[in-house]
């Protein structure tokens, strides 16, 4: 069975010289929008974004980030094809801007969480097309989004922690409920939107606790095994029975901090399963219907790559050290560690003691930007009641108060360091490495990424956009562009891509009996038409 | 699909625990394998020295943002 899926990706920025601060950041990223304006084909969203003649599209979202939307994709190996077109595309204009304004005056990582101290997260947002009922579809899928990340976890530190806490998944803090209606604060395991951007019934499972990922051994199991457990969820297989967890955000914060993968949660059955036997619960009932009509063509593939996933994180992080985003970093970072005279077993230790001085500072109305750490741990500390309470602390883990400030300078790099993993443009570490062949993550039939930039996917509705957006780019001030839509308003047309799995393309006539209209234009984009009858368009 | 060197990274954790064991001698597969795991790390350290800034307080500073989803 045909089914569709994509991803949209967050970028962070980095500015230097004269866009350093904050607030000269969001001028800088219209300047960039210009640019990308005037080096691609593209016809205007009804925002400030642009649909591109790959059928993907392109904006900057709340928050002031660049974003990326793949077109929607038949398969795993598309979707992770088009992210990276989109990499490419975004690395390409970023050296064009930086030719113009100097080296590095924007640079752009994939990376899902911020170390400056705000609390923000980069979201990498996953859609699957579906007929199933959300609310039932919930409780199917949510064992497995908990237990996913020990494949799909980008691996970092805990950003809302004062020391540095490895994490298989850094965007599982900022993860408050089960489901949630929310994408900026409150976020769910399980987003209720269901904006499906289609007729005929269909909705969209629209994802926010994923993250973004550099390995595309990564980025292909998460989609691959999601789309098939929303295919058999949706079929009427049933997973809840047997691994319906019965605290979704303990047992995913388990998993998150332990990485040996072994860390284990209480199911429904009053059972105790870590997340690979979750995982391998989830598989083997995707391999019991790997025949059936409901599964797509490419599923004995995916199980078999699932498999073996499984069977290599049986092993440890050390069999997935070179394969997967979260093991990459954490080989690299406990290396860094000891390469600066850190054993990382001291790291949790070290944690502990400065997240307690910092509370004590904060309780007793001490900013501690404004004193240094020697005069914290010093004999005329504000807080030395807590600073004598730690020695003993220090003392029995072998360290001293001498080590902090060593501990505060490994913090800061490796806190950059995670951020610069996944720069784009070449010099990021990931990239690197990458490049020089001593990673194991590439899939074979994630190629002809230049082609991706600039053909869409050969299935469904992003085809037709992306080919209306190729013929129209040169007369694009008469022409809007939507996921379900092209809009010529010169001659009162819309080209229905309602359907998203369509392949006819058909011009409907905007003047035609209002009723008659209606009925065909499905329910989100009434809005747009009334902009387009009563003349209030966007310009930008 | 082919997952590029997984076998090399399946291969040495599997004999990981066995690399005191005589038959690690130099020459020896477990020694090649040996080699790449610290090929990687030396790769990787190499990347992250020139990778940072130098000051990684400001670069944390300017890459601080108050949105995302």
């Amino acid at each position: 069975m045909e089914r569709l899926m994509g991803v949209e990706t967050e970028y962070a920025v980095n500015a230097q010289g004269q866009y350093d601060a904050e607030s000269n950041r969001e001028q800088q990223l219209w300047l960039f929008m210009d640019l990308a304006r005037r080096e691609q084909p593209y016809l205007r969203d009804f925002g400030p974004g642009m649909f591109l003649e790959n059928g993907a599209r392109f904006y900057v979202d709340c928050g002031s980030h660049p974003e990326f939307s793949t077109p929607e994709c038949a398969d795993p190996w598309e979707v992770v094809r088009y992210i990276l077109a989109g990499e490419e595309m975004l690395s390409g204009l970023a050296a064009k801007f930086n030719a113009g304004e100097g080296e590095d005056a924007l640079t752009f990582f994939k990376c899902n969480v911020d170390y400056s101290g705000a609390g923000t997260t980069w979201g990498c947002h996953e859609s699957y097309l579906h007929r199933m009922n959300p609310e039932k579809l919930s409780a199917e899928i949510i064992p497995h989004l908990v237990s996913r990340i020990i494949y799909t976890g980008a691996g970092g530190f805990d950003s809302l922690s004062s020391g540095l806490s490895f994490t298989l998944s850094p965007r599982v803090p900022h993860l408050g409920k089960v489901v949630s209606e929310h994408s900026t604060h409150e976020r769910g395991l399980f987003h209720t939107k269901d904006e499906s951007l289609s007729s005929g019934g269909f909705h969209r499972l629209h994802l926010i606790c994923g993250e973004s990922l550099c390995s595309q051994t990564a980025m292909w199991l998460k989609v691959a095994t999601t789309a098939l457990v929303v295919a058999m969820a949706e079929a009427g297989v049933r997973f809840s029975e047997v691994v319906g967890l019965r605290a979704p955000l303990t047992a995913l914060k388990g998993f998150a901090f332990n990485t040996e993968c072994k860390a284990e949660a209480l199911v429904v059955n009053g059972k105790w399963m870590t997340a690979i036997e979750i995982q391998r619960f989830y598989l083997e009932r995707a391999e019991k219907h790997l025949r059936a009509s409901f599964m797509p063509a490419w599923a004995k593939e995916a199980c078999r790559e699932w498999r073996l996933m499984l069977e290599r994180l049986d092993k440890g992080p050390e069999a997935v050290k070179t394969t997967l985003d979260w093991a990459i970093k954490l080989a690299l970072y406990k290396d860094y560690a000891r390469r600066q005279g850190f054993d990382w077993q001291q790291l949790p230790h070290w944690t502990y003691v400065h997240n307690s001085l910092r509370s004590a500072l904060q309780i007793a109305n001490y900013d501690e930007k404004s004193i240094s750490i020697e005069s914290v741990v010093g004999p005329g500390s504000p807080i030395l009641y807590e600073v004598e309470r730690l020695e003993p602390y220090l003392r029995k883990h072998g360290l001293s108060w001498g080590g902090l400030s060593q501990f505060l300078q490994l913090r800061r790099q490796l806190l950059e360091i995670d951020t610069r993993f996944g720069q784009l443009g070449g010099k990021g570490i990931f990239a690197e490495l990458s490049r020089q062949g001593v990673l194991a993550h590439e899939i074979e039939g994630i190629d002809d990424i230049s082609a991706a930039m600039k053909r869409p996917p050969a299935a469904g509705r992003a085809r037709l956009r992306g080919q209306t957006v190729k013929r129209f780019a040169y007369d694009r001030e008469n022409y809007e562009c939507d996921w379900q839509g092209v809009w010529d308003r010169r001659n009162g047309l819309v080209l229905d891509l309602s359907d998203p799995f369509t392949n006819v393309e058909k011009w409907l006539r905007l003047d035609d009996k209002k009723e008659d209209r209606y009925a065909i234009i499905p329910d989100g984009l009434r809005e747009r038409i009334r902009y387009l009858e009563e003349g209030r368009y966007y310009y930008y | 699909m082919r997952f590029l060197q997984r076998d090399r990274d399946e291969r040495e954790a599997q004999q990981q625990p066995q690399q005191q064991t005589p038959e690690a001698a130099p020459g020896s597969n477990l020694n090649e394998l040996r080699l790449a795991g610290e090929e990687f790390l030396a790769a990787g350290f190499d990347a992250i020295s020139k990778s940072l800034s130098g000051d990684s307080e400001a670069f944390l500073a300017s890459t601080k943002q108050q949105g995302g989803q």
